[in-house]
């Protein structure tokens, strides 16, 4: 019932104020009038300059370029970049470029097959260059 | 006073309630529409913070002022994107109906006739409508009020007349035009507004929820503006 009457009060508030919703509307009307005029205007000298009428104004581009900085800024902390080599050598660690060894450290090396050899006799050969 | 009530009559008393009845449902049915046009309009609005959201959020808008120059300039723009049709469609129905007007040399053409001669070659749009003569409607008195009291006597039934079809061509695509352009001129009007409040508000410092009895630490800085 509350709401009801609200209603009931809003419609005639709407009908008592109704005179000057019509003159704002009216004047609206006549100032967007020439709002489209002048911006039809605009747009033509803008055309023959090679311009656009709805080209990005200046704070269009310092939010965009905000945005863009933003962006990497979040970017690099959640895929942190390496760093890139440094010229001319490689860092230890890179492919192919393994860190020297510590003192006292083994280092896996091919297994050695053992075969049977006799002791080299110096008189026979010799013998034999002769 | 009392007595001059306990006099009315029951058929006076009937009519009371009814006169009554419907001056309420009118007046609620003006405020549904006025409920109606201003939810339209909240929304409409809403466009002003889709093109300025970026701005203020990016603290490329500087103040209200800087606010207000950069939201009326796009607002302008938007204007222009949304209505260069409806006004294209007036500007194509006044062109229609002065070349009309010229190359007949009928320059007193009235698009709302309804008569014309003998009631059967009107030229205008209201030649398809009926029409009454609300000037003459019955009226009873009541209270010392005139008020309509039956249906208006019929002026014009409804009638396709050769004579009338530029009003038919012009009527029709005029009004188009002049709905459209006035729910976009609606939609700049409540973008206004919106830019309006919005730029005092987006700036407004306000110590409702501070507490100068805390750390401090719990009441950070605000960002720089």
């Amino acid at each position: 019932m509350i709401k009801f009457l609200q209603i009931f009060g809003q419609g005639i508030l709407y009908v008592v104020l109704s005179p000057f919703f019509l003159v704002i509307l009216a004047f609206y009307v006549v100032y967007t009038a020439l709002v489209m005029i002048f911006m039809f205007l605009k747009m033509i000298i803008l055309f023959f300059a090679g311009k656009s009428v709805f080209a990005d104004l200046p704070e269009d581009i310092e939010a965009e370029q905000m945005k863009n900085k933003l962006r990497d800024e979040k970017l690099a902390k959640e895929n942190p970049q390496t760093p890139p080599l440094p010229y001319p050598y490689p860092p230890y660690g890179y492919p192919g470029y393994p860190y020297p060894p510590m003192p006292g450290q083994v280092i896996n090396q091919p297994d050695v097959k053992e075969i049977d050899a006799k002791p080299i006799d110096v008189e026979e050969e010799k013998k034999d260059e002769q | 006073m009392i007595p001059f009530l306990i006099t009315i009559s029951e058929n006076e008393k009937r009519m009371l309630l009814v006169l009554l009845a419907a001056v309420i449902l009118v007046f609620v049915l003006i405020g549904l529409l006025g409920l109606l046009v201003k939810r339209i309009m909240s929304s409409q609005a809403k466009r002003a913070d889709t093109f300025m959201y970026d701005l203020v959020y990016t603290k490329a808008i500087k103040n209200p002022r800087h606010f207000r120059r950069v939201g009326f300039k796009k607002n302008h723009r938007l204007l222009f994107q949304q209505s260069w049709i409806p006004f294209l469609i007036l500007l194509v129905a006044a062109a229609f109906l002065l070349i009309y007007m010229a190359i007949a040399n009928h320059w007193n053409l009235n698009v709302f006739d309804y008569y014309g001669t003998d009631g059967t070659d009107g030229e205008g749009f209201t030649t398809l409508f009926f029409i009454f003569d609300f000037a003459n409607a019955p009226k009873s008195t009541f209270f010392g009020m005139q008020i309509v009291s039956d249906w208006p006597p019929l002026l014009s039934s409804p009638y396709l007349s050769a004579n009338a079809w530029p009003s038919y061509v012009f009527v029709p695509i005029f009004l188009t035009g002049a709905i459209w352009y006035l729910i976009c001129v609606q939609a700049f009007i409540a973008r206004t507004w919106r830019i309006l409040v919005m730029s005092k508000k987006s700036f407004e410092k306000s110590l409702d929820n501070y507490d100068a009895t805390k750390n401090p630490v719990d009441n950070p800085l605000p960002p720089l503006q």
